[in-house]
């Protein structure tokens, strides 16, 4: 082969690899929706699958417009820098379309919406059974196609500013995709206030039992086989040379092999034993310790990994238990498995992980403070005005009377899961 | 904590260079983590003995 040929071939395998990525991490939100949906309880469950397919569509076209762009441009903080890369990044540009000279952009492009898809969906479940819809769809695009993107322009590229002056680390985006998306919804959720039925008169918190169990299981294990391909397409394939990181530092696929498993292990175990058994919180538990490894990935020994995830489980289950307690109705823990995990996996990376070369400047505990701090703030506070400001125009919440109706009835019209035996009526 | 076995940019994108995991010039370090993890892993089987009785005990008062 010529070395065009040649050349060709490894930009067709780079375009090849990340467009199976995006597609493969579709399965995390088939995964969001069975999860989501077995949750909730019958009255809510197609209304429930309904958003987590909105998401997807509304989140698409928003990121095209804007998002993809806000990743290039604010790399420095809140001010747009027109640089060529950001330029290339306008719904407008020669790249945003097929174009025999660049590969790479549409795929590239098509792995970040999905991790877009998956920060929107982080809110989608906290929020099941009171939201109304318009108002999750634009918190879901706000969030997606634009606080999250900005957060990873900042702490999840290697010309961000919390990378370039600070060697903030943050491997497999446990700040910018999961504290970002779970501070946001704990804003969300201060305004939004608990399900009707949630907490007794003396505010002691009530079990709400989920519909459908076995379901939400399975959607977790699609969620799970997801993830391997939402952390691949971390990894940055280069023609030439090691794999490498975002930070462009070096690194191998095995490596998320070996530590997104372990922590995958560790999790379910941690949760297991701290929450004696249940069933629900367990399978969280993978979820926390696949989250709990995420910032560092790339230099974890898998047994370090296993335990990380081992102490995010148990984080997982007592976050959770004390946030009910406290009057916050997260309906599927959304906060504990990703905020609390998000942000441990940051601090880990600190902890555990200090001292790595990340060209001018190491990986350190103080680096890794402030990017928690960025990342919880940058979530929080859009999240809980925007929420505010819907909630003051009486569009946040469904009236009480729909709530216990049930949305899919007061909002479509038709029953999700019709009880086995139910008559069946014809107009015929 | 210093977990690094690279110390240098040049070190790390060295065609030489193989492990990089944390702790790897710290042998003794990775004994015990794996030590942690068996004890993890015995610790939950022992537990899951226990909490298999919970829903008999909970259903039967």
């Amino acid at each position: 082969m010529s070395p065009d040929d040649i050349k060709l071939f490894a930009d067709k395998t780079i375009e090849t690899f990340y467009f199976w990525t995006g597609v493969l991490m579709w399965l995390i939100h088939a995964g969001f929706m069975a999860y989501e949906a077995g949750v909730t309880r019958r009255k809510n469950v197609l209304m429930t699958m309904m958003k987590n397919l909105l998401t997807c569509a509304v989140v698409t076209p928003t990121f095209f417009l804007f998002g993809w762009w806000i990743y290039y441009a604010f790399r420095d903080g809140f001010t747009p820098v027109m640089t060529e890369a950001a330029s290339a990044a306008l719904p407008w540009s020669a790249h945003m379309g097929p174009n025999l000279q660049d590969n790479i952009t549409g795929v590239f492009w098509f792995a970040f919406l999905l991790f877009s898809f998956t920060t929107a969906s982080i809110m989608s479940g906290a929020v099941v059974e009171r939201i109304h819809l318009g108002a999750y769809l634009f918190l879901a695009a706000v969030l997606g196609s634009v606080v999250w993107i900005l957060a990873a322009a900042w702490g999840w590229s290697d010309s961000g500013w919390l990378y370039t002056k600070f060697g903030f680390h943050d491997w497999g985006a446990g700040g910018c995709v999961h504290t970002v998306a779970a501070f946001f919804t704990l804003g969300v959720l201060l305004n939004l206030g608990p399900r009707l039925g949630k907490y007794d008169a003396a505010g002691k918190p009530q079990v709400i039992l989920p519909h459908n169990l076995p379901l939400t299981m399975l959607g977790l294990m699609l969620i799970f086989a997801g993830f391997y391909a939402f952390y691949a397409a971390c990894a940055v394939l280069q023609p030439s040379g090691p794999w490498l990181s975002i930070y462009l530092t070096p690194m191998t696929l095995s490596s998320l092999a070996f530590t997104v498993t372990m922590g995958f292990a560790g999790g379910t175990m941690g949760a297991f034993l701290a929450s004696r058994g249940e069933p629900y919180w367990t399978i969280s538990g993978g979820l926390a310790g696949m989250i709990s490894i995420a910032s560092g990935v790339d230099v974890y020994h898998p047994g370090l990994g296993y335990l990380i995830g081992f102490a995010g489980g148990i984080i997982a289950v007592f976050l959770g238990n004390f946030l009910e307690r406290n009057g916050i109705d997260d309906a599927v823990g959304a906060f504990a498995v990703h905020g609390g995990c998000g942000v441990w996996s940051m601090l880990a990376m600190g902890i555990f992980a200090s001292g790595y070369p990340q060209h001018g400047l190491f990986t350190s505990l103080s680096a890794q403070l402030l990017g928690i701090a960025v990342m919880a703030g940058l979530g929080f506070v859009p999240g809980y005005l925007l929420s505010f400001v819907l909630k003051k125009k009486n569009l946040l919440r469904v009236s009480e009377e729909d709530e216990l109706l049930g949305l899919d009835i007061a909002e479509l019209g038709i029953e999700g899961v019709v009880p086995a035996g139910a008559m069946i009526h014809s107009n015929n | 904590m210093n977990s690094s076995p690279i110390q240098s940019w040049e070190q790390f994108t060295s065609r030489d260079t193989g492990a990089i995991y944390t702790f790897f010039d710290s042998p003794w370090v990775i004994k015990g983590i794996c030590f942690l993890v068996l004890a993890a892993v015995v610790w939950f089987i022992v537990a899951s003995y226990r909490f298999e009785g919970r829903g008999r005990d909970r259903s039967d008062s």
